[in-house]
């Protein structure tokens, strides 16, 4: 049978199956086959017609046989199993619920039959598609709930895409909220919040409006009139703002209650209407009340910044500096900014030697006129030579104290002998063979410096050692007197009674009133107190300590300290020296 | 013309000026409630005689040159102005310095001032004493760090204006010499710089300070000096 014959009868027992016509495409097909064995889409075709589950096993079989990929052959195959399992009595797969109305759905349904209700959601986090009876995202794990909730499940699920910034979706869902349950609570807040980031500024206040009338506790009540307040100072509606800025004050007022949100919301009110004097003290007073408010902390930074007083706004933003977040960051940038970090060149340069050797040396002329007055004559040799004690006393102590690069250390005499000139130089003459005092000069120099180098390198050790031990005893002293009987008592005393009453004294409106008028007579002194200061650099202290006891102490270090001990010798020597004349 | 002000502080709070300024107003209310008598015993014994000096031990020479830098006298407008002066210059001085190198400043311009005082005066008998070569030493100090910034001023009665620190400088330069011209007039038992015309302490702790104000800077000061300037690379 020629091929477009075949092709006839295919499709002819193609349409017949269509039709229902099941025999005549079971004829047909088996004419196919019996001229092509190996046609793959008649044996396809004829597991379709065939009744019973063998045959049609034995015909996806054989297509599988011809063609290993067909997708369609699998599915059949496994649909006849699925099928054989079903008729065994194997248990029925858990059925979808749908979360609207409750009927339960094939697990493969896309929505409920009943209500339309789709049984996915997608991912607020990633989008993906989640399967109503699952409880998490199973691309990115994000916890969902249990559809079975109800109500809640779709409140949840609103608040998690509000998180993400969807906010029609978000709204979407808590339609569901409200059509499983009109009453459920907190929706109309969260809900006002979703059309304030969709940009539907008069639903927001609606909303707002309509959570303030259902809320029912007295302080939920503040709180959303005045977040309401706060969404009418950021739509530019400052005569609303301030009708409930008023009643909100008043009611603290009768209450006798000072809050720190109302004074902060009020100072960011203020700031937007270019008010900074206002700004400021309302901040301030905010601050007072609670100290933990970095945002308000970081809006005073800027109002100083911006009135000129750079110093208490460097310390606002080196105290948020340790808060963390954006907030730190920003205050970093701030310190950055304002203070950029003097670099180690301009730290190490030679003018600074000469600052502070020219230091020194006035210092000694000083001494050395109020000694000798008006005589001259007496100042050769010895007051010529304290001056030049003096000057050398300024060098090492500076260069110890600021300029550790400009001292010239044995190992960088070492590395100068090594350079091109320091070879040249000791190789000169000695192709005439005569050895000279330079070459022999240089010559002791370099053993010189190498057993320096040596004995340095011992005394380095030994200091570190020393260092090590020393620091290893006043860490257990330290924990010592930690652990004695008077710190024990001085750390208890906060708990004592006194004290407990003189805190509880202090809360009193009173104390409050008055420490409110100090506060505004001599506005904070901003950043940690001195004493927390003081503490930070005692931790800093001990925290070098601890560091520097397990780590070895570097050759700069020793050179340091050698030049530090050897200047200050020198200023006794020189101060002496002008004294004793 | 009276100092009320400069631009704004850049490193920290005045701690020496300010402790300096109580230190020397209870020092100038004492000084005027002592009686006559008790004054002369103790400006004896603290102010300086360079025409003493070589009886004394080296320690009684400097604690007297040091001491007598802080004693005012009984007069009224010169000690007040100075203690203006100190207070307004002081604080930014001592902001670019820092405290003890601020404390050590003052000392070497007003030891400064005594020395050329001794300098030239070395058989003056009369006891010598006074705030002026301190402040002195800051204007030039002053001078020397912000140049010709200007220090909002004071005019009596109602003007405020910002004067350049030189224009202050030549106008403390002429307040003083009127002063002590006056001061001259005034009384000449216990002058001391005062009765002298010329005022070699005044010059002698400009010209330290003049010297010294950039040794003693922070070196922040002068790097964020110089980055302002464009300078710094």
């Amino acid at each position: 049978m020629e091929r477009g014959r075949v092709q006839l009868l295919l499709r002819e027992a193609i349409a017949s199956a269509r039709s229902g016509n099941k025999a005549w495409a079971r004829e047909c097909l088996s004419r196919v086959l019996r001229t092509d064995p190996r046609n793959e889409e008649a044996w396809l075709w004829l597991s379709a017609v065939l009744e019973s589950s063998e045959e049609k096993r034995f015909c996806l079989e054989k297509v599988l046989t011809i063609n290993p990929n067909s997708t369609q052959a699998r599915a059949g195959l496994r649909y006849l199993q699925q099928q054989g399992q079903e008729e065994a009595g194997a248990p029925q797969p858990k059925r979808t619920i749908c979360p609207m109305c409750g009927e339960p759905n094939p697990p493969t349904a896309f929505q409920c039959a009943n209500c339309g209700q789709d049984l996915f959601v997608p991912c607020p986090a990633c989008t993906e598609r989640v399967d109503v009876d699952r409880t998490a995202c199973p691309a990115c794990g994000l916890e969902i709930g249990d559809s079975s909730d109800g109500a809640g499940y779709f409140f949840h699920l609103g608040e998690l895409y509000l998180q993400k910034g969807k906010s029609k979706p978000a709204l979407a869902a808590w339609d569901k909220t409200l059509i499983l349950e009109p009453d459920y609570p907190g929706v109309a807040e969260v809900a006002a919040e979703a059309f304030l980031a969709s940009g539907q500024r008069d639903l927001a206040i609606q909303s707002f409006q309509r959570a303030v009338e259902e809320a029912t506790e007295k302080e939920q009540r503040r709180k959303l009139r005045l977040r309401l307040a706060a969404v009418y100072r950021e739509l530019k509606r400052p005569e609303e703002a301030a009708r409930l800025y008023q009643e909100l004050q008043k009611e603290d007022k009768e209450r006798r209650e000072p809050r720190a949100d109302l004074y902060a919301e009020l100072g960011r009110f203020y700031q937007q209407e270019r008010d900074t004097d206002q700004a400021q003290q309302n901040y301030e007073m905010a601050l007072a009340l609670d100290g933990s408010l970095s945002d308000v902390r970081f809006a005073i930074a800027e109002i100083l910044l911006a009135e000129g007083s750079e110093l208490r706004a460097l310390d606002e933003y080196r105290s948020l500096q340790q808060v963390g977040g954006e907030i730190g960051e920003l205050s970093a940038a701030r310190v950055r900014e304002l203070r950029p970090p003097v670099p180690e060149a301009f730290l190490s340069r030679w003018q600074e030697t000469v600052r502070g050797m020219a230091r020194y040396f006035l210092a000694g002329l000083l001494l050395l006129f109020l000694r000798l007055g008006r005589s001259w004559e007496y100042i050769f040799p010895w007051g010529f030579i304290s001056l030049l004690t003096f000057l050398g006393a300024g060098y090492f102590l500076t260069a110890a104290v600021a300029t550790p690069r400009n001292l010239p250390t044995f190992a960088r005499l070492a590395r100068l002998l090594e350079t091109p000139t320091g070879m040249r130089l000791r190789s000169w003459r000695r192709r005439a063979g005569q050895a000279n005092w330079l070459q022999k000069f240089l010559a002791w120099q370099a053993r010189s410096t190498k057993s320096l180098l040596a004995r340095l390198r011992v005394v380095r050790t030994r200091l570190s050692q020393f260092l090590r031990r020393a620091v290893a005893l006043l860490a257990r002293n330290w924990e010592k007197l930690r652990a004695s009987r008077p710190v024990r008592t001085l750390k208890a005393l906060p708990q004592s009674r006194t004290f407990r009453a003189l805190a509880a004294l202090s809360k009193k409106p009173f104390f409050l009133a008055i420490g409110r008028f100090f506060r505004r007579i001599f506005p904070r002194r901003s950043g940690p107190s001195p004493v927390r200061r003081v503490g930070q650099g005692l931790r800093d202290f001990r925290q070098r300590l601890r560091e520097r006891a397990g780590g070895e102490v570097s050759e700069l270090q020793v050179y340091r300290w050698m030049a530090g001990i050897l200047g200050f010798l020198l200023l006794v020597l020189a101060g002496s020296l002008i004294l004793l004349l | 013309m009276v100092p009320i002000g400069d631009a704004r502080r850049r490193f920290g709070f005045p701690w020496v000026t300010s402790a300096l300024l109580i230190f020397l107003i209870a020092l100038f209310i004492l000084e005027h409630r002592l009686p006559l008598e008790g004054w002369n015993g103790w400006a004896q014994t603290f102010a300086l005689s360079p025409a003493t000096n070589p009886q004394h031990l080296p320690v009684t020479v400097l604690r007297n040159a040091l001491a007598c830098l802080f004693i005012q006298g009984k007069g009224w407008l010169e000690p007040i102005v100075n203690l203006v002066y100190f207070w307004v210059l002081g604080r930014k001085v001592e902001d670019v310095c820092g405290p003890w190198r601020f404390l050590l400043l003052i000392l070497f311009c007003g030891l400064g001032g005594v020395v050329s005082q001794v300098l030239v005066f070395p058989q003056a008998a009369g006891p010598f004493y006074g705030l002026a070569g301190v402040v002195a030493g800051l204007m030039g100090a002053y001078f020397v760090l912000y140049q010709m910034r200007p220090i909002r001023t004071w005019i009596f009665p109602l003007f405020f204006v910002p004067v350049s620190a030189l224009l202050h400088l030549l106008y403390w330069a002429g307040l003083e010499f009127v002063n002590l011209s006056l001061g001259a007039l005034r009384s000449r038992q216990w002058a001391g710089i005062i009765t002298l015309e010329p005022n070699w302490p005044f010059l002698g702790a400009l010209f330290v300070g003049l010297l010294a104000g950039h040794l003693f800077a922070r070196r922040e000061f002068l790097y964020y000096r110089k980055l302002k300037s464009g300078a710094a690379g």
